[in-house]
């Protein structure tokens, strides 16, 4: 009797704690559902995120998690990444420098570093910024962990290039347009004379032959015709002083320096038409007394010239020399580019106003660099070099004469 | 009576206008120079016959402007224009008023004065147009309404009975009027009636 009724009470209590476990459990399996929602939520939302994030296990030195954005950074798959070791994903010296920032970092604190990947890594970020921080569990179990964020530094790069480019195409177009509208306005203000003359001489011409003419008519035509000749000088006239006119605003100059920060700007052009561009300058030289604006324009003029002429050509090797060097008297800047160099009889003509090679060309960019350099009391020359090529010299005296740039 | 057929030259550079005009006038033609839009506008007169040169580009009022002005009067000269430079919008606007023809300076004698020659014919033939019109108009005034209401039928094709009955008179009537309304507007045969009717329209 008491045995049954142990038996029972027993039946009753495993009964009891049945329930109690399945209970148990029915909350648990809810709270587990819940939680791994709100797990999925966030790994939707760092996956999507287009910052490079991972967790990393410093002690094992292997990825817990990476987002694909990570994974890609480094050409890889997330797949592949997590549960990985460091050394197994990376180069070396990277894998090394990242463990050991890892595991370096001050509790509750963080670090930064940047890392270059030499070039036969075939890494797509070639430049990244990492960004480290100790992460704590809330419960405090499980083994640290690190998280890190990582930028590409190249994207960046290519940004400010982009922008470098863009920067040159725009001087390259002011000078065009500037040119253009001087242009344009110089045809408008020949036009008119011309047209007076042509019409002055067209209709004497016209009355002599047909045999009925005045003297004194043909004569009243004739001035008037050279009057307006005159009207047509004047106005080439004007524009000898107009440009004569502009002050100079004269100040030392460092010619090193100005190739220096010339050179940047046809940069990418130069890449574009696969043209390498080299400096050699003396590493000191004296200050000329110049105008650093027209400078400059003279040598970006030059240097887009010589990509231009090897451009044009397919020839090897492509490369435009620039050095800054010092001259008797002064200092010089030899632009050598390895193109076709110019044929006999275009020489003399380089630096005439209008005269191009190029089928889009102004003509008038030689000119006005000649026009520049030769105000500043110094020269501009153009030689074909005998290995190919032609190379362009601007020699700067460091005295400006003042008579020079009066006449 | 219309004055004779001129070339109208309108240009504010006084050397192109000058040689321009000693041109035309070498060519034989008439001309009057103007230095500016408004003093043509200052002289202009109903009977003015021939043609226009007109620079694009002037000062206040340029020429494209002057040939709207032209429009909005009903003033029937061709319009040449010539340019500095070539300016298709300019050009275009310039052809879509009416304009004969758009020439760039510095122009050639030969076209120039083979243009004005053609404009000029275009203007004589649109003169006499007009003054056909004016004329017509004037013969017309003369009818009276029961000759006009004839008028419109027998224009309109109908026979003498047809036109007898809508208007409610005998046929003999209708002759009346008929040979009334003929001699009044000159016309020598019912054809030419109707086309010098139809013509005006």
């Amino acid at each position: 009797m008491i045995q049954s009724a142990w038996l029972v009470l027993s039946a009753g209590i495993i009964l009891f704690l049945l329930v109690a476990c399945a209970a148990l459990a029915r909350k648990c399996q809810l709270q587990g559902r819940r939680m791994r929602a709100n797990r999925a939520q966030l790994f939707e939302l760092t996956d999507t995120l287009p910052l490079g994030i991972a967790c990393i296990d410093p002690r094992a030195r292997r990825y817990l998690y990476v987002n694909p954005r990570y994974a890609s950074l480094f050409g890889s798959s997330p797949e592949v990444l997590q549960g990985s070791r460091l050394a197994e994903i990376h180069q070396a010296t990277f894998a090394e420098l990242l463990a050991t920032r890892c595991a370096t970092i001050p509790e509750g604190g963080s670090a930064t570093f940047e890392h270059e990947m030499p070039a036969h890594v075939e890494a797509v970020a070639r430049r990244v910024r990492v960004s480290l921080a100790e992460f704590r569990r809330e419960d405090g179990d499980g083994p640290p962990m690190v998280t890190a964020v990582v930028s590409d530094l190249s994207a960046n790069a290519l940004a400010t290039e982009r922008l470098q480019r863009q920067l040159a195409e725009l001087s390259h177009v002011t000078r065009l347009a500037t040119m253009g509208e001087l242009a344009a306005k110089l045809a408008h203000e020949l036009n008119q004379p011309l047209c007076a003359i042509s019409g002055y001489t067209k209709a004497s011409l016209r009355m002599m032959r047909s045999g009925q003419w005045q003297a004194d008519e043909l004569v009243e035509a004739l001035e008037d015709a050279s009057q307006q000749a005159e009207r047509a000088a004047d106005i080439i006239r004007g524009l000898r002083n107009f440009l004569r006119k502009t002050p100079p605003r004269r100040q030392p100059v460092d010619v090193v320096e100005l190739v220096n920060e010339v050179v940047p700007l046809v940069r990418p052009e130069a890449r574009r038409c696969q043209v390498e561009i080299e400096v050699q300058s003396d590493t000191e030289l004296p200050p000329v007394m110049a105008d650093r604006v027209e400078l400059e324009q003279v040598l970006l003029n030059l240097l887009l010239n010589g990509i231009e002429a090897i451009d044009a050509a397919t020839v090897w090797p492509r490369r435009v020399r620039v050095a800054a060097h010092a001259a008797a008297g002064g200092v010089a800047i030899t632009v050598s580019d390895t193109g076709r160099g110019f044929v006999e009889g275009v020489a003399e003509h380089l630096f005439d106003p209008f005269f191009s090679t190029k089928p889009e060309g102004m003509g008038m960019g030689l000119a006005i660099c000649r026009t520049i350099v030769e105000s500043h009391g110094g020269s501009l020359r153009a030689n074909n070099n005998e290995e190919g090529g032609a190379t362009f010299t601007v020699r700067l005296p460091l005295q400006v004469e003042e008579e020079s740039h009066a006449a | 009576m219309p004055l004779e057929p001129t070339v109208y030259v309108v240009d504010d550079d006084q050397a192109v206008l000058k040689s321009m005009c000693m041109l035309f006038r070498a060519g034989g033609l008439a001309v009057s120079a103007f230095d500016s839009p408004a003093d043509f506008l200052a002289s202009l007169q109903p009977e003015m016959t021939g043609c226009l040169v007109l620079d694009i580009r002037m000062p206040g009022m340029d020429g494209l402007e002057l040939q709207a002005r032209l429009l909005e009067r009903d003033v029937q000269l061709p319009v040449i224009f010539l340019t500095g430079h070539a300016d298709v919008p300019k050009a275009v606007r310039a052809m879509k008023q009416g304009a004969v023809d758009f020439l760039e300076k510095p122009y050639d004698d030969e076209v120039l004065l083979h243009r004005v020659q053609y404009a000029l014919a275009k203007g004589a033939l649109s003169a006499h147009r007009k003054h056909e019109r004016v004329r017509l108009a004037e013969r017309l005034e003369q009818l009276t309404p029961r000759e006009r209401e004839a008028l419109n039928l027998i224009v309109a094709g109908r026979t003498n009975k047809e036109i007898a009955r809508q208007l409610e008179i005998s046929p003999r009537t209708v002759e009346v009027h008929r040979a009334r309304l003929m001699r009044k507007l000159e016309a020598d045969s019912l054809s030419e009636l109707v086309r010098m009717v139809l013509g005006s329209a």
